[in-house]
């Protein structure tokens, strides 16, 4: 459902003063430019505290316009306390009509999961960050990692990955598992489950990655190639549900919440637009 | 010809253009009257066939590690060129190894070369398993399917005549001669045509030295690649090598075929050196 | 039932704001004015590490966060972000700054004298005095605020003239602005100096801390520290020419290491590390010119590298704003990543048992 609301009147459109904007399309373009590489940006403090998603609304207060359409999630989720306080905030400072309509959106800011209806040509992702830097575990010096990155040197990941399978059967990276862009460089695609990772191949939309607090930007443009670092001889294993399904509106093939209750557990998709979208189906059908 | 350096040198400090001139084998100093920089290679020129094992011998300060770094480029040249078997430019010609971008020098870290070092602190990661150091190397070389690195490095573990099960252990577990023993398995996995040892057994058990080494001369009659072997022992210059370089003061003072070398020294330094041995 | 709460997002956050300030009323409000008075250093903290001169806005931010300092911080630093620029004022030399407080430990007495100034270095700490009330109070300092006329050159002056102290070369065309791009390594000493300068007080201490106890040159020596008003002059927009626009207190230290060669030359001279705040916060300045010290003079500690000694340490770790920000974004919902992490964990703990089971 979309609504719209009043701009307040104290602020310019999108909270930022022109400089601070263009600064930030640069690096946005730069990142585009190069898929995959994390480029440094100035990153103005916000409202919303560091680490709460300063990153990705930098992005998105940048690119915004008054035709935009606005949807925002967490965990996959628009009604999550972070999500709505995050909508508030951009639509007090823009005016724009904000959704919960997956394919109604033309921009969608997100924490941690990718939406599970498939996006299309026209549409822009903006994730929030927290760890720009996939090398952050093997190598925590900022001159060191920029080296790797320039030599294509990825030898440590890999290592990690050789350890980890020889000790434990498969990598022990769940979220954050890192991502290489037209086979050259390497890349955090933020805290998205595994499950999310094809999402990101060849997408049809704009992915846009905003770090506020670490002052990255990187970029996956629309049709891109992406790969998860993985063994040519080994699959790629997603999180998997045991045949679960929904107990909302029936999805077997969807990242599903596991929720604890006195009456026991249950599994509800993560992606609660989906979902009732999928209900409204059923719905209809009958 | 798979390795030649041409008029190599190495100058720490500020350097007055007459380093060269003043330092080196006839004035019998490595540091610059003019302006103290130090002269640690002074216009060293070589060449290393393939299959090929040469040996540099010198007394301690000659410069014999500092021309292995050089050559593995862990540390910067001041002047002159190397060149390596199958680098060229377009027009077929050699080309200093020393003017290539970051991705190829990698390479010829990764496949062509290989260093194993006295401290195998500066050879393995002991961060990784002996298992990753290996499996490091391997990946380095682009192999990118985990049952043939697994086998590799178990392969590679099994010839330093290491027990199997321990290849998940870490470097700080094992003795010195078995870290020595890792990094000669490293070095090898990823099929080097050219392996450059500094001091590789010094330090160790002579009986522990004399099992490495002919570990070594096994594995290089198998594999057929070339070696550059530093040592300050002539023990160890005699067992492994075909020629052998004698270096003072940064400077090459002679050059010739290990037995006559060693049996029939022409150069005053070097008749002092060999008749030093105990 | 349970997925309703999870959709009624809006409504809890409303609540629990409402609570929030409900919680801070206080019977009598509190007033700004006795913040600014009562709660100066407060303010001074607040202002210094929101890198905004404002000691209104800062008792606003104090009281709206209810004195919670690095919340207080935060509201400084958001509202600085939507300031425009207009332009630099002209460097301040600490020579010029107005003397409220002026020490050195270096030396017994200096020109200008030890002016103690206000200080609560040796106020004895309890609750209940040794002396009465009274007898302390029986002094009239008028308004313990006001800008003197003393002006003192550095104590540090003399060893300068003689050129005994290492002068760090200025590589830099102009100083760095940390607010319009941030630095890659190797770091520009002016930005390690922003980021220290707008840095928060308790992690500078601890870092410093680690330097003064032995992980680094031990025992430095205070120099020159003082407290007072420095004027700032900016050029005037149509003439040109400088004018005074206000004035602000500050803090600033300097502080002596021991000698080593000096890069420039080879000779030997003392290594200074300086640091600078808004407002009174000695601590801060005492921190902040150690770790200068630890990351411009290296190389002549016995003990080794440092945390103090490395940019890399200090540059990301002493802001306030980012650390508090992310140190408490982990409360935010991480059920997925969660789950994420329990499937990877029951795969790899089914392939243990497995082979535990083998073997």
């Amino acid at each position: 459902m979309t609504r719209k609301r009043i701009m307040s009147n104290s602020v310019t459109f999108g909270f930022f003063d022109e400089d601070a904007k263009k600064e930030i399309r640069r690096a946005m373009l730069k990142a585009v430019a190069l898929p995959g590489y994390i480029v440094p940006f100035a990153s103005r403090e916000m409202p919303i505290a560091r680490g709460w998603g300063t990153g990705g609304l930098q992005v998105t207060l940048s690119l915004i316009t008054e035709e935009d359409t606005l949807k925002v999630i967490d965990q996959g989720c628009d009604g999550s306390v972070n999500a709505v306080n995050i909508r508030d905030f951009i639509v007090s400072v823009t005016g724009v009509d904000e959704t919960e309509v997956t394919p109604d959106a033309t921009i969608i800011q997100t924490r941690h999961r990718v939406p599970e209806y498939p996006l299309t040509k026209g549409q822009t992702l903006v994730y929030q960050v927290p760890y720009p830097e996939v090398l952050t575990t093997v190598e925590p010096d900022t001159a060191k990692q920029k080296q790797m990155h320039a030599n294509v040197d990825y030898a440590k990941l890999w290592v990690l990955l050789y350890e980890d399978t020889s000790q434990f059967g498969d990598s022990r990276i769940s979220s954050r598992y890192p991502v290489q862009i037209n086979n050259h460089f390497v890349m955090d695609p933020s805290p998205i489950p595994k499950f999310d990772i094809p999402k990101l191949h060849n997408n049809p939309a704009l992915q846009l990655f905003g770090a506020g607090r670490e002052k990255r930007i990187y970029a996956i443009p629309p049709y891109t190639e992406v790969k998860p670092l993985k063994f040519a001889d080994r699959d790629f294993a997603i999180e998997d549900f045991a045949g679960r399904c929904c107990e909302r509106c029936g999805a077997a093939d969807v990242f599903l919440d596991e929720v604890h209750h006195e009456d026991g557990t249950h599994f509800f998709c993560s992606d609660t637009y989906h979902c009732d979208s999928r209900r409204q189906e059923v719905a209809d059908a009958a | 010809m798979l390795l030649e350096l041409n008029r190599v040198s190495k100058i720490y400090g500020t350097g007055c253009g007459r380093c060269l001139e003043l330092t080196g084998e006839d004035s019998d100093r490595a540091i610059c009257p003019v302006c103290s920089s130090v002269v640690a290679i002074n216009g060293v020129s070589l060449a290393v066939e393939e299959n090929e094992i040469l040996g540099v011998v010198g007394e301690s300060g000659s410069g014999k590690s500092t021309l292995l770094q050089l050559i593995y480029q862990d540390l910067a040249v001041s002047e002159g060129e190397i060149f390596f078997n199958g680098i060229t430019d377009r027009s077929g010609r050699k080309k200093n190894i020393l003017d290539l971008p970051p991705a190829p020098t990698a390479w010829i870290r990764n496949h062509e070369m290989s260093m194993i070092y006295q401290n195998p602190h500066l050879g393995l990661n002991f961060n990784f398993s002996a298992g990753g150091n290996i499996a490091e190397k391997i990946l380095g070389s682009g192999e990118r399917c985990y049952t043939e690195i697994r086998q590799r490095a178990l392969h590679f573990f099994g010839k330093i005549e290491m027990p199997l099960s321990r290849i998940d252990d870490y470097p700080e577990t094992f003795s010195g001669g078995q870290q020595q023993r890792i990094q000669i398995a490293k070095a090898l996995s990823s099929s080097p045509r050219l392996l450059l040892l500094d001091e590789p057994t010094t330090g160790l058990d002579v009986s522990v030295q004399a099992r490495i080494l002919d570990l070594i001369k096994a594995l290089q009659y198998e594999m057929g690649f070339s070696m550059i072997v530093v040592s300050h022992d002539l023990g160890v210059i005699n067992h492994l090598t075909d020629v052998t370089l004698v270096m003072k003061n940064g400077s090459l003072v002679e050059y010739g075929l290990t037995d006559q070398i060693l049996e029939d020294p022409q150069h005053a330094y070097t008749q002092l050196l060999v008749s030093s041995k105990l | 039932m349970s997925y309703v709460a999870i959709k009624g997002g809006t409504e809890a956050i409303r609540a629990s704001k409402d609570f929030f300030h409900a919680r801070l009323q206080a019977e009598d409000g509190l007033a700004e004015k006795a913040i600014i008075k009562g709660l100066c250093f407060s303010c001074d903290r607040v202002m210094g590490e929101g890198a905004l001169y404002t000691e209104k806005l800062a008792a606003e931010a104090i009281r709206k966060s209810g004195g919670d300092l690095l919340e207080a911080a935060f509201y400084v630093r958001a509202h600085r972000s939507t300031c425009q620029r207009i332009g630099s004022v002209k460097p301040i030399q600490t020579d010029t700054v107005h003397l409220l407080r002026r020490i050195s430990s270096a030396f017994k007495d200096i020109s200008g004298g030890q002016v103690l100034g206000p200080s609560c270095d040796y106020v004895i700490r309890l609750f209940s005095s040794l002396r009465s009330n009274q007898e302390n109070q029986a002094r009239d300092f008028e308004d313990g605020q006001h800008e003197t006329d003393s002006l003192a050159a550095s104590a540090l002056h003399s060893l300068r003239e003689d050129d005994r102290i290492v002068v760090l070369e200025n590589t830099e065309a102009a100083p760095f602005d940390v607010t319009r791009a941030f630095p890659l390594p190797p770091y520009p000493r002016s930005a390690l100096m922003q980021v220290m300068a707008r840095g928060e007080t308790g992690a500078m201490l601890a870092f410093a801390y680690t330097s003064m106890r032995g992980y680094g040159d031990v025992h430095p020596t205070i120099g020159d520290l003082r407290l007072g008003t420095a004027e700032l002059r900016f050029p005037h927009p149509f003439t040109g020419k400088e004018t005074k626009i206000g004035t602000i207190r500050i803090t600033a230290c300097e502080t002596v290491g021991t000698f080593h060669p000096d890069p420039k030359d080879g000779r030997l001279r003392l290594a200074v590390g300086f640091g600078f705040c808004f407002g009174f916060n000695e601590t801060k300045a005492i921190a902040m010119s150690i770790l200068d010290l630890a990351m411009h003079h290296q190389g002549y500690s016995v003990g080794g590298q440092s945390i103090a000694a490395q940019p890399e340490m200090i540059i990301h770790h002493v802001d306030a704003i980012e650390s508090m920000g992310f140190a408490n974004h982990f409360k935010l919902p991480h059920y997925v990543t969660f789950q994420a992490h329990q499937q990877v964990f029951n795969k790899a703990k089914a392939n243990d048992d497995k082979e535990e089971d083998n073997e």
